[in-house]
C-alpha cells in the first residue's frame, strides 16, 4: 500500500466524517491561530522597534569615550573598605574605590592619531569621527554672529535628509562646510533663494580658545576655597574688571615691572592668555594652517566654503531619541572632521580626543566592533545592550505566550485523541473489513495516524488563513493602544508572519495531532477482524 | 490445495470453553467447490475464518498456498488474505461511506497496485457483476442484491485462488439469490478458483458444490463428493 493511497484514504475518511472532523479542527485552529498570532505579534514588535532604531542609524553608530588601559591590576589595599557593612554595600563600595583608583592611577587611553588609525583598521568600521565642538564668532559679508563649529560624520544619513540646499561636502573637501539654516538667517539669509546664494561663499570663523577671555569658571578655580565666600554677581563683576585690567594694562599707572608681574600672575591663574610671550608664539605657529595664504590671519581664525545649508531637525525627526552616539546634531557650522585642527588640542590640553562618534558598515557588525573597542580600554555607548535586551525580552514574551498556546494545543490534542478513540470504536467494523481484505496492522495504524496528521496540517492551514485575514483588524486595534502608550504615531507592522514561525506552527500542529492519534491508531491496528466485523 | 489437520478451536479456556471446531482433518483440491452444511453453531463460520486466516485455531495446522498458515507472521498472514483469499459475507460487509468503486478497489490499494491498473481491474469486475451503473453509489443507495454483487466484485478483484462465501444469499430474496449464486459460480469458473461455500441450504449446496460436508458440533458428520454440480 502506497503512502499516497493511504493519505487519499485518510482524506476521504475525514471528509466522510464531517462533523467529527470539524470538531477536531476547531480545537487545532484556535490553538494554532493563537500560536501564529503570538509569534507574529512578538516578531512584529521586535522588528518594529528594530526598524525605528535602524531608521535612526542607531544600530550602526556608537560613541567612544576615552578610557583606561585595560587589565590594570588594582592593589587590594586600594579597595579595602573598613567598618562593619553588609556584603552588598561592601561590594558596591569596593567597586567605587576600584573605579576611583583606576581614574587616578591607570593610564588613560585617548583617541590620539595612532589610536584613531587602529580603530579605523578594525573590520566593519565604516568611520570614526572624533567629536569636537569649538565656540566661534562667525562672519559673512559684513555681518557676524556667535556659534559653534562642529565636526560630524558627513556619512551620517540624517544630515543628508536635512539638506535644504547645496550638497554634502566630499570627504577630501577639507574647507567645505554645511551651514545651519538658523545661523544663515541670523546672518541675513532668509529665503530659499538667498540660501542658495550662500553656496560657494566663504565664511570666517574666529575660534574662541577660552583662555583669551577671563571666565568666571577659571576665576573660581583660581580662587579655590575662597570662591565660596563670593556671590555669583560679585564674581561676574570681578571677572569683567579683571578682563578690562588685562586689556588696559598699558593705561594703568604701574611700572613695567609691576605690569609684567600682574600679567604673569593672571596668566598663572589661567585667567588670561599669555601675551607676546614665547609660548604664545609657539602655539600660534602650531595653530596656523600649513596653507601660506592663511599666514596673515590670526592663529585662531579659519575660513571655510559653504557647500550646503541644513535644516534644524524637529523632535519628530529624532533629535535626542535613541541617540547613543551623543553626536551633536545642532551646530552653526558642520565640518567633516576637526581631527586635524590643532586648535582642538590647544584648547583642551589633552593628547588626543576624549570622545568620538563611530559607525559600522552593517548593523550586525556593531556587537563585534564594540567588543573589540572595549578590549582596547575605551568606553562605548551603543545600542548593542538595548538591542540584546530587546531581543531577550521579546524572546521571553514569545516563549511565555507560545508555551500558553502550546498548552492550549495540547488540551486540543487530548480532545482530538478522545474524539478519535470514539471514532475508532464507531468505525470498528470498517477496520475489521479492511483487515479481512488483507490490511496489515501497520497499514491500519498509518491510516489513522495520517488522519491525525492531516487534521493538524489542515487546522494549521485554516489558522494561518484566519490569522492573516484577522491581522489587519487586530493591527488597527493594537496600533491605537500602542500610540496611546507611546504618545506618538507608530507606523510599523504589528503582526509579522515569518516563514520559520509558520513552519514551526505547522510542525507543532501536525506532531501534536499525530501523537494524539497514536493510541487510537494502535487500538485500531490491534482489532480482531472477526470480532470487529460482528459489531 | 488446502490441507488442514487436527484443527481445534475452543472459545474460552481450554478445559471449560466451547469447542467450535473439534479435531477436523480436511483436504480441498484446487478448483474444488465445497459446500459446508450445518445448523447454526455447528462450527462452519469458525472453520471458514480459520481457512481465511482471520482466526487462529487453538491447535492443529493448515497448509495453504504452500505455507503453514499459522507459522506465518501477522504481516505474512495479512499478505495471504490479500493475495490468496476472497471472502463474500452474508451481510456484505461493505464500507458504508465508500462508493462501489472505492469498496471494490480497496484490496488492490492494500496490495499497492498503481491507480491506472486499479481502475481497469475495478471497471472489469464491476462490469462482470453487472453493477457498473452503481459505481458511484454508496451501499446505502443500493439494494441488497446490488450490494452483494459489489461484495462479489471486491472478493474476486484480486483474482484469489480461494473464494470463501459465508451464506452469500442469506439476506436476499429467492430471485436475487439465484442470480447472485449464478454470478458467483460463473466468476469462480472463469478464475478457476476454489470455492468454499457455507450454507444451511441443501439446495444451494447441491446447486453450487461438487462436494458437500455436513458439520455438527464442530465435527464433520458426512463428506460427499458429487459427480457434477447442477449449475
Amino acid at each position: 500500500m502506497k503512502i499516497w493511497d493511504i493519505a487519499l484514504m485518510a482524506v476521504h475518511n475525514l471528509w466522510s466524517q464531517k462533523m467529527r472532523t470539524a470538531l477536531n479542527l476547531l480545537g487545532v485552529v484556535i490553538s494554532s491561530a493563537l500560536l501564529l498570532m503570538t509569534f507574529a505579534a512578538t516578531r512584529g514588535a521586535s522588528d518594529g522597534v528594530m526598524n525605528i532604531i535602524d531608521s535612526s542609524d542607531q544600530t550602526r553608530q556608537f560613541l567612544i569615550i576615552a578610557g583606561h588601559k585595560p587589565n590594570t591590576t588594582v592593589p587590594a589595599s586600594a579597595t579595602e573598605v573598613k567598618g562593619d557593612l553588609d556584603p552588598a554595600k561592601r561590594k558596591r563600595f569596593e567597586e567605587a574605590l576600584r573605579k576611583k583608583w583606576i581614574a587616578a592611577n591607570a593610564r588613560r587611553v585617548y583617541m590620539t592619531s595612532d589610536v584613531l588609525r587602529q580603530l579605523r583598521a578594525i573590520d566593519g568600521v565604516a568611520s570614526i569621527v572624533p567629536r569636537s565642538a569649538l565656540n566661534c564668532k562667525l562672519s559673512l559679508d559684513d555681518r557676524s554672529t556667535s556659534g559653534s563649529l562642529v565636526g560630524i560624520s558627513l556619512k551620517d544619513q540624517s544630515i543628508k535628509f536635512r539638506l535644504a540646499c547645496g550638497e554634502i561636502p566630499a570627504s577630501e573637501d577639507h574647507d567645505g562646510v554645511l551651514l545651519d539654516e538658523y545661523t544663515a538667517y541670523t546672518l541675513g539669509y532668509q529665503s530659499q533663494q538667498q540660501l542658495e546664494e550662500l553656496i560657494g561663499k566663504s565664511i570666517e570663523c574666529l575660534v574662541n580658545l577660552g583662555s583669551k577671555t577671563p571666565k568666571a569658571a577659571n576665576l573660581l578655580r583660581a580662587l579655590g576655597p575662597a570662591a565660596s565666600q563670593i556671590d555669583l554677581t560679585t564674581l561676574s563683576r570681578f571677572s569683567s574688571s579683571v578682563e578690562q585690567l588685562a586689556e588696559k594694562m598699558d593705561e594703568v599707572g604701574l611700572t613695567q615691572e609691576e605690569k609684567d608681574a600682574v600679567r604673569l600672575g593672571l596668566k598663572q591663574l589661567s585667567i588670561v592668555a599669555p601675551a607676546n610671550s614665547a609660548e604664545s608664539t609657539e602655539k600660534s605657529a602650531l595653530a596656523s594652517n600649513a596653507d601660506t595664504s592663511a599666514s596673515e590671519r590670526k592663529p585662531n581664525e579659519r575660513s571655510f566654503i559653504i557647500r550646503g545649508v541644513v535644516k534644524r531637525p524637529s523632535e519628530e525627526e529624532g533629535v535626542g531619541f535613541l541617540q547613543f552616539t551623543g553626536a551633536p546634531r545642532l551646530a552653526s557650522v558642520y565640518i567633516n572632521s576637526l581631527e586635524k585642527e590643532p586648535l582642538n588640542f590647544q584648547r583642551s590640553g589633552f593628547p588626543g580626543f576624549f570622545t568620538a562618534a563611530g559607525e559600522v558598515t552593517r548593523n550586525d557588525q556593531l556587537a563585534s566592533v564594540v567588543g573589540k573597542l572595549e578590549a582596547m580600554g575605551l568606553r562605548i555607548r551603543s545600542a548593542v545592550a538595548i538591542v540584546e535586551k530587546l531581543k531577550e525580552e521579546t524572546g521571553k514574551a514569545r516563549l511565555a505566550i507560545g508555551a500558553l498556546a502550546l498548552l492550549i494545543l495540547l488540551v486540543a490534542a487530548l480532545g482530538i485523541s478522545n474524539t478519535m478513540i470514539i471514532a475508532i470504536i464507531e468505525r470498528t467494523p470498517e477496520f475489521g473489513i479492511m483487515k479481512s481484505l488483507g490490511a496489515s496492522d501497520g497499514q491500519v495504524m498509518w491510516l489513522v495516524l495520517l488522519e491525525g496528521m492531516i487534521t493538524g496540517i489542515l487546522g494549521a492551514s485554516l489558522a494561518l488563513a484566519i490569522s492573516i485575514a484577522v491581522a489587519p483588524l487586530a493591527s488597527e486595534l493594537c496600533r491605537h493602544y500602542i500610540e496611546l502608550r507611546l504618545k506618538s504615531s507608530f507606523n510599523q507592522a504589528i503582526f509579522t508572519f515569518d516563514a520559520t514561525d509558520i513552519l514551526i506552527v505547522f510542525f507543532l500542529a501536525a506532531t501534536v495531532c499525530t501523537f494524539a492519534s497514536l493510541l487510537p491508531a494502535w487500538r485500531a491496528a490491534k482489532l480482531d477482524p472477526v470480532v470487529a466485523m460482528k459489531r | 490445495m488446502i490441507h488442514a489437520s487436527r484443527l481445534t478451536k475452543i472459545y474460552g479456556d481450554t478445559d471449560n470453553g466451547v469447542k467450535a471446531v473439534d479435531g477436523l482433518n480436511l483436504k480441498i483440491e484446487s478448483g474444488q467447490r465445497v459446500a459446508l452444511l450445518g445448523r447454526s453453531g455447528s462450527g462452519k463460520t469458525t472453520l471458514m475464518n480459520i481457512l481465511a486466516g482471520l482466526d487462529r485455531p487453538t491447535s492443529g495446522e493448515i497448509i495453504a498456498a504452500g505455507k503453514s498458515l499459522f507459522e506465518l507472521s501477522p504481516a505474512e498472514i495479512a499478505h495471504y488474505r490479500q493475495t490468496s483469499v476472497g471472502i463474500v459475507f452474508q451481510s456484505f460487509q461493505l464500507i458504508a461511506h465508500r462508493t462501489a468503486i472505492q469498496n471494490v478497489e480497496l484490496p488492490l490499494i492494500l496490495s499497492g497496485m498503481n491507480a491506472a491498473n486499479r481502475k481497469q481491474r475495478v471497471d472489469e469486475c464491476l462490469e462482470r457483476v453487472a453493477i457498473e451503473h452503481r459505481r458511484h453509489h454508496t451501499p446505502a443507495q443500493m439494494s441488497g442484491g446490488e450490494q452483494q454483487r459489489v461484495a462479489i466484485a471486491r472478493a474476486i478483484v484480486s483474482k484469489p485462488p480461494l473464494l470463501l462465501a459465508d451464506e452469500p444469499t442469506g439476506n436476499l430474496d429467492s430471485l436475487t439469490a439465484d442470480k447472485v449464486t449464478q454470478l458467483m459460480l460463473d466468476v469462480v469458473a472463469e478464475n478457476k478458483a476454489t470455492l468454499v461455500l457455507i450454507t444451511h441450504d441443501q439446495n444451494l449446496a447441491k446447486t453450487c458444490a461438487t462436494r458437500t460436508i455436513h458439520m455438527q458440533d464442530g465435527r464433520f458428520i458426512s463428506d460427499e463428493i458429487h459427480a457434477e454440480a447442477t449449475a
